[in-house]
């Protein structure tokens, strides 16, 4: 038998191998998925069940810590005993469903039963257990025991997680920061503004819904944040301030608006006075109007759209009818929302023979009156 | 003159085996990184909420491009499918280009229509836009329709991308099915990452699966040959291929039937190029080499998750023009980006993606069409070693099965779309039953494209016909 022929069976016994036991084992972890998804949930369901019954459980009100804990510990005595002789396997999926159940009940528990949950957490090794997983070189370890314990509300955890603020994995640190939001509640803002570096959009989503449930309480965390030297942070503070209407931010973000270093930030911070509607920033507003930097005419133009006050009518007519196609359209959107003088500017502009100022105003038109316009 | 003829396809032989072992070295190279490259993912979206992205104002808004030719068939049931997805703020911009059936006028009726002043600014050149429309009822107030003259869906994509008002335009077939979180998927790097300037996404076949109200509800395979057959290709394509390219930032097509892009960065590029059949495929690999000539960082990636239903072709017919046209716009890409060949300037593309898109892709049928045929040559010549020839067929067929069942592993390791265990044991059995006929059929259809392409000067698209998704997913 030729070389040739030789490497080309084998090629062909390699193939062959790979095929046969990759389609067999598909098949056969495919019906065995579905079994051992079905022993799962039986788990699920019993664990439900009983924990549900732990918790509800009476224990002796106004006992001193140590005995509480002592009744907590003894209502799982029966449970342990089980797991301690169950074989390694059995034991890993039952301790596993008891972890799932135990997470999933702590989203819905306070006062006196979230304790009683924290206790079994603890009791079963799980708080200790995610608290190793924390080093762990693989980062969706460290991701997932970051979430388990903020979800446990495990305040001993809370050093580690403040230092998970810097790992080098992003969704590390955002379970970190999810979990802190939970531990420490509004004042977990302070170090996760300013620890945070370069946050991504994605980061900034998941901070705004934090910052949203705040909602006034973040207020002097976010004005806080505006002098931090992350830019990114810088930006995400201003609009989660013009997001949450914080009227009172409107003399800080006018500082940010004139005199912050970066056109970048400063036009963002005049796009939050717009959405702030406050006509303290309007003098301003009228000279960014005029600024040389393009963006920052265009936030101006924008805000004032915002704001909507006769007294702009004549500064933005004027910005109407010249300069870029999309300035000049915020202008006249601006315009129709400034009141009755606005909008009788923008139907003689409508009836103009210039076709593109016709075509803005119609186009404007449209969009403030429907079809018809 | 025997041994003349002996020596050339003994030479030619060695030649296909040399290729043939260098196509399956790479097969191996991007199947073994597509793993890794789905499970990255997977632990990755495990952290994912989406539903910060629907709740938060921040989340950016987003264009959807739907041209439309002749869609009459499943234009509504498309545009309400694309009305109903699970996304903050976002437009729908159906262009109809200069169709000849009734696609405009049942838009018109359906979603109340009226003649809109909306200012449209031709910043990409693109045929004559006759009108635009917008729905009188509030439920539709995002959705907008172009009414052009007919240039193709490139053409049709540049009005789209004209008329569109956001920084981030999804372009989509009319005539596909976006799942309910397709957005909000495809829209997650674009938000991790600021350098994405455009992202795919999965696209799967509708055929046999479930349709209601223009959702899928029921995933399963087809009761026909063709689109199985066209599944176990699909995830060959787009979770053994483009998922391995996505690690390398070497993805040289987003699928034209969901891609998301950046507005700048499409207008950097001057939009869709309209003389070329694969537009999806060249506009990718021109933002690369814009990219890459101005040194400025920037990925475009492959989301596995995010769904595009499509209706496969059910028709040997049909299947043949499609399949001919994907290999005439591959052509077409590869003459007008050469200069990026082998050029190390253009990175991981120049030196990878290109050249393997030129060997494997486009040359690979015309190498396997001309091995068949020294077989054949060598059979009448009786010069043929017709133990080996047996074996090394026999060795070819392995590898092509261990690459379709590593395609449906894959599958089954991510995202498990096939519940049933005798969909699995199908598609399984389908990986084989492929390179028995269907793998012959479509390397004929792709060498035929060569054909087109230079002897009759083909250029044109070809049609597809549709018969509506509730009849498709019945087949």
């Amino acid at each position: 038998m030729s070389v040739e022929l030789i490497i080309v069976a084998a090629l062909a016994v390699g193939a062959t191998f790979f095929v046969v036991v990759v389609a067999t084992g598909l098949l056969i972890n495919k019906v065995a998925e579905a079994r051992r998804s079905k022993k799962r949930e039986r788990l699920y369901q019993f664990y439900s069940g009983l924990f549900a019954d732990l918790l509800l459980q009476p224990v002796l009100e106004g006992e001193d810590g140590e005995t509480v804990r002592k009744q907590y510990e003894s209502l799982l005595t029966e449970v342990k005993s089980g797991l301690a002789w169950s074989p390694p396997a059995q034991k890993l999926l039952h301790r596993q469903a008891i972890g799932s159940v135990l997470i999933d009940f702590s989203s819905d528990l306070s006062g006196e039963s979230m304790d009683r949950l924290q206790y079994f957490f603890e009791s079963f090794g799980f708080v200790q257990d995610e608290v190793a997983l924390l080093k762990s070189r693989k980062w969706w370890l460290r991701a997932q025991a970051a979430r388990d314990l903020g979800l446990l509300h495990a305040m001993s955890a809370t050093e580690r997680l403040t230092s998970l603020l810097e790992d080098s994995h992003p969704d590390v640190r955002n379970q970190a920061m999810q979990s802190l939001v939970k531990l420490l509640g509004v004042d977990s803002l302070r170090p996760i503004l300013r620890k945070a570096r370069n946050i991504s959009r994605w980061t900034s989503l998941e901070l705004s819904m934090i910052v949203k449930n705040f909602e006034e309480q973040a207020y002097p965390y976010l004005i806080e944040a505006l002098s931090y030297p992350d830019q990114s942070v810088v930006l995400f503070a201003i609009e989660m301030l013009s997001e949450t209407g914080f009227v009172a931010a409107v003399e800080p973000l006018m500082n940010v608006a004139e005199s912050y270093p970066n056109i970048v930030v400063r036009a963002k911070a005049t796009e939050a006075l717009g959405r702030l509607g406050d006509q303290r920033a309007e003098t301003l507003l009228h000279r960014l109007l005029k600024n040389p930097y393009p963006s920052l005419r265009a936030s101006a133009t924008r805000a004032l759209e915002r704001i909507g006050s006769p007294s702009s009518v004549p500064i933005l007519s004027e910005r109407m009818q010249t300069g870029p196609l999309a300035e000049r359209l915020s202008a006249a959107r601006a315009l129709a929302r400034s009141g009755e003088r606005g909008m009788v500017r923008l139907r003689v502009a409508g009836e103009e023979t210039d076709q593109t100022m016709r075509a803005i105003a119609l186009h404007v038109l449209e969009e403030i009156e429907g079809v018809g316009a | 003159m025997t041994e003349v003829l002996e020596f050339m396809f003994g030479s030619y032989i060695y030649f296909v085996t040399a290729f043939f072992i260098g196509v399956n070295a790479t097969y191996t190279i991007l199947l073994i990184r597509s793993y890794r490259e789905i499970l990255a993912y997977m632990r990755h979206n495990t952290f994912s909420n989406y539903r910060v992205m629907v709740q938060s104002e921040l989340t950016p808004p987003v264009t959807i491009i739907a041209p439309a030719y002749n869609e009459e068939a499943t234009v509504v049931e498309s545009t309400r499918s694309l009305l109903k997805l699970n996304y903050g703020n976002y437009d729908v911009i159906v262009v109809n280009d200069g169709s000849k059936d009734e696609t405009l006028n049942v838009l018109r009726r359906e979603f109340s229509l009226f003649p809109s002043n909306q200012l449209y600014i031709p910043t990409l050149e693109t045929e004559r836009v006759r009108g635009i429309y917008k729905s009188e009822k509030p439920e539709y107030r995002n959705l907008m329709v172009v009414d052009k003259e007919n240039g193709g869906k490139a053409d049709a994509l540049n009005a789209g991308i004209n008329a569109a008002r956001y920084e981030y335009v999804c372009c989509i077939d009319a005539d596909s099915l976006l799942e309910e979180e397709a957005l909000l998927r495809v829209m997650k790097p674009f938000l991790e990452d600021e350098t994405v300037i455009a992202a795919g996404g999965i696209v799967r076949i509708a055929n046999g699966c479930r349709v209601v109200n223009g959702r899928v509800i029921d995933v399963a395979l087809s009761t026909k040959l063709l689109p199985i057959f066209q599944v176990v290709e699909y995830f060959r394509a787009f979770l053994s291929g483009r998922m391995a390219w996505h690690g390398m930032n070497g993805l040289m097509i987003i699928s034209g039937a969901f891609g998301m892009f950046k507005k700048s960065a499409l207008l950097e590029a001057k939009g869709y190029n309209r003389h070329t059949v694969g537009e999806d495929m060249e506009l990718v690999t021109r933002l690369h080499k814009i990219k890459r000539d101005r040194k400025e960082p920037y990925r475009i990636v492959f989301v596995p998750d995010p769904v595009c239903w499509t209706e496969a072709p059910e028709s040997a017919r049909v299947l043949a023009r499609q399949r001919n046209r994907w290999h005439r716009g591959l052509l077409e890409t590869i003459l007008l980006h050469g200069t990026m060949l082998f050029n190390r300037r253009y990175g991981v593309i120049g030196s990878a993606a290109m050249p393997y898109f030129l060997f494997v892709e486009l040359l690979g049928p015309l190498i396997e069409f001309a091995g068949y045929l020294a077989v054949g040559g060598m059979f009448v010549a009786g010069i043929l070693d017709v133990r080996m020839a047996v074996l090394f067929f026999v060795v070819a067929l392995f590898y092509g099965i261990m690459f379709s069942v590593g395609a449906v592993l894959l599958e089954e390791l991510s995202f498990q779309r096939y519940p049933r265990p005798r969909d699995l044991a199908l598609l399984l059995a389908f990986g084989v039953i492929e390179n028995f006929g269907y793998r012959q059929l479509t390397i004929l259809w792709r060498v035929k494209a060569f054909w087109d392409y230079f002897v009759r000067g083909v250029r044109s698209w070809g049609a597809m016909q549709r018969k509506g998704f509730a009849e498709a997913a019945a087949s």
